[in-house]
């Protein structure tokens, strides 16, 4: 995975995860491994700079709830800013890759 | 076990450090709950508990970055990090520091300085007017007067005066005050006060030698007005005393000489060894004796004055209201006396009064000028250092940034540390400048022998000296602080 394509849509990747449900950390990391088939293999350590970064946006609310076992976990969850912005870089990427792909079509 | 929490611990610390209270508190749990959950899950994959907490914190990244990331987000502007590690580079580097320290208190010391005496040329300029003697002039007859041939300035002498024998002797009438008065618009009083000496025969047996007398002046009433006279008991002179006479004003001192009561205020006393054996009752009491233009003794008593109007006076005594207007009455009387009295009169002022005439504001502007070089270069000086001081950190600048920190957290950084330095040597300078003042003080006092110009440390003078003082310091700072910013990480690394 090339992480200059990562770093410029981290924002992307983790409002899309956050699209269904409030998830915590772990659960995000966890996630993105799994949907992607091991694609996305975050760093542990840029993702809660990330998130925390998200709440600053307000595109993310973030508050703890206590866990069945252990400590309480941090859940984030979508804002209705968030789930515009998600709107809003999913029209983008579709837009890139689209006039991409364009430049690869048979001419 | 234990090792393992001191780690965490360890870990947490590193990753939020710098940030404070809730957000602290926020990340360090959330972060703390992701490891233990890690930690959890490699144990539950065959790890034994020491390598799951290390994968777990591998796997998180080293804290510093984690930190870094955070930083950006929540690190407000002036954090007391930021102050902490300015007072770190100063201990570090004493040397440095204290230059730039000593830069600054140089130039602020100048400038509370300047301040001071600025602010002390305006109190002497009114504690000036307080005194008579600053504002009195003189028209005495051209022989009797002891400065008549020593430069006055303005009143011209000729030389055969000094060998002038057959030509009247100048006498003065109580007439000519009034005449004077009008002649000379910006004399505002015109009065006399002649020295009077009092004693009684017991003082002659204390020292038979030389019975020091009391002395005393007699005045008419526009004295009164032109010293503003004021008592501390008692009242002044009525207009019908100036009449009758018999009654006298006394200093607190005085009353004790003469072995009044503590209120002498109507007490009456006898003088010995004058003809017509005075006696007076104490109207008022005096705050301080009045000191004379020259001399040790002081006028303890004043007594009103009432001359005939055929009196014949050795000389005419005028002032003004403030010795601002001293230059112009000094000449209007002088034009008053050639018509009068042609060059046998001649009007003068107190010696050492003289540069009262010329303008003291000229004198003042050139200080404050000399003072802003000083304080130009001073502040040169310190942008120098500080440049230094930033060149010198070039590498702990380069690794900074590549831990995250921004531009204007770097610039920030270097600001903090100029205010610490700029305070430091503002303190310092001001310290400094009152002790120039105090020299300064003690030189006037020893030259002049006049209490009248002690200086006092004025409260404005040090404001002004530490608003200058960080005002320039981070003014010369923000070149070196933006210089410190620009630094390319690469360039800073190379060689670590």
């Amino acid at each position: 995975m090339n992480p200059d394509l990562l770093r410029g849509n981290l924002d992307l990747i983790l409002l899309s995860i956050l699209v269904d449900e409030p998830k915590y950390g772990l659960e995000i990391i966890a996630e993105a491994k799994e949907r992607t088939g091991g694609y996305f293999e975050f760093r542990e350590g840029s993702l809660y700079p990330a998130l925390h970064r998200l709440e600053r946006a307000r595109l993310v609310d973030a508050t703890f709830a206590p866990s069945d076992r252990g400590p309480r976990r941090r859940y984030y969850r979508l804002t209705r800013a968030g789930s515009e912005r998600l709107a809003e870089k999913r029209r983008e990427w579709e837009a890139f890759t689209g006039a991409v792909e364009a430049l690869w079509a048979a001419k | 076990m234990i090792d393992a929490e001191r780690r965490v611990e360890a870990y947490l610390r590193g990753a939020t450090r710098g940030l404070w209270g809730r957000e602290r508190a926020t990340v360090r749990e959330e972060l703390e709950a992701h490891i233990r959950t890690r930690t959890a899950a490699h144990c539950l994959a065959g790890a034994s508990e020491a390598e799951a907490l290390e994968r777990a914190l591998a796997e998180l990244g080293h804290p510093g970055q984690v930190n870094a990331g955070m930083s950006r987000l929540y690190v407000p502007p002036l954090t007391l990090l930021s102050l902490r590690q300015a007072l770190r580079q100063f201990r570090g580097r004493p040397l440095e520091s204290a230059l730039i320290v000593v830069a600054v208190a140089l130039g602020v010391a100048v400038v509370t300085a300047v301040a001071a005496l600025l602010d002390l040329d305006r109190q002497a300029r009114a504690r000036y007017d307080a005194l008579l003697a600053a504002r009195e002039i003189t028209v005495q007859p051209v022989e009797s007067d002891p400065h008549a041939f020593s430069l006055p300035s303005g009143v011209t002498v000729s030389a055969k005066r000094l060998g002038a024998v057959n030509e009247p002797p100048v006498r003065f009438s109580p007439g000519d005050l009034q005449d004077a008065l009008v002649a000379a618009p910006s004399v505002e009083y015109a009065y006399i006060a002649e020295a009077r000496s009092y004693f009684k025969r017991e003082w002659v047996t204390e020292n038979p030698d030389f019975p020091n007398p009391i002395y005393g002046l007699s005045v008419t009433p526009d004295y009164l007005r032109a010293a503003r006279v004021e008592v501390v008991s008692g009242s002044l002179f009525a207009p019908s005393d100036f009449e009758q006479g018999g009654v006298m004003l006394i200093s607190a001192e005085g009353a004790m000489r003469l072995g009044l009561p503590d209120d002498p205020v109507g007490a009456t006393v006898t003088f010995d060894a004058t003809p017509s054996q005075p006696s007076f009752t104490v109207i008022g009491v005096l705050p301080a004796p009045i000191a004379p233009p020259a001399g040790d003794w002081a006028y303890h008593l004043l007594t009103p004055f009432a001359p005939a109007p055929f009196t014949t006076l050795d000389k005419l005594t005028f002032a003004v209201a403030s010795a601002r207007d001293l230059p112009a009455a000094r000449a209007e009387l002088a034009d008053f006396a050639r018509a009068v009295w042609d060059e046998r009169a001649s009007v003068s002022v107190q010696p050492g009064r003289e540069h009262v005439l010329q303008g003291q504001r000229a004198v003042a502007l050139v200080i404050a000028l000399f003072a802003s070089a000083g304080l130009v270069v001073a502040a040169l000086n310190i942008m120098n250092l500080m440049l230094a001081h930033v060149l010198r950190r070039h590498r702990h600048i380069g690794i900074v940034r590549s831990l995250g920190a921004t531009g204007r957290q770097v610039r920030q950084q270097f600001l903090i540390e100029a205010i610490v330095l700029g305070s430091a040597g503002g303190i310092v300078g001001v310290l400094a400048g009152f002790g120039l003042l105090a020299a300064y003080n003690r030189y006037l006092s020893l030259e002049l022998g006049s209490a009248a110009f002690s200086v006092s440390f004025s409260p404005l003078a040090a404001n002004v000296g530490m608003v200058l003082a960080v005002a320039v310091t981070v003014l010369f700072g923000l070149y070196p602080a933006a210089t410190a910013a620009r630094v390319r990480v690469v360039d800073a690394l190379k060689g670590v």
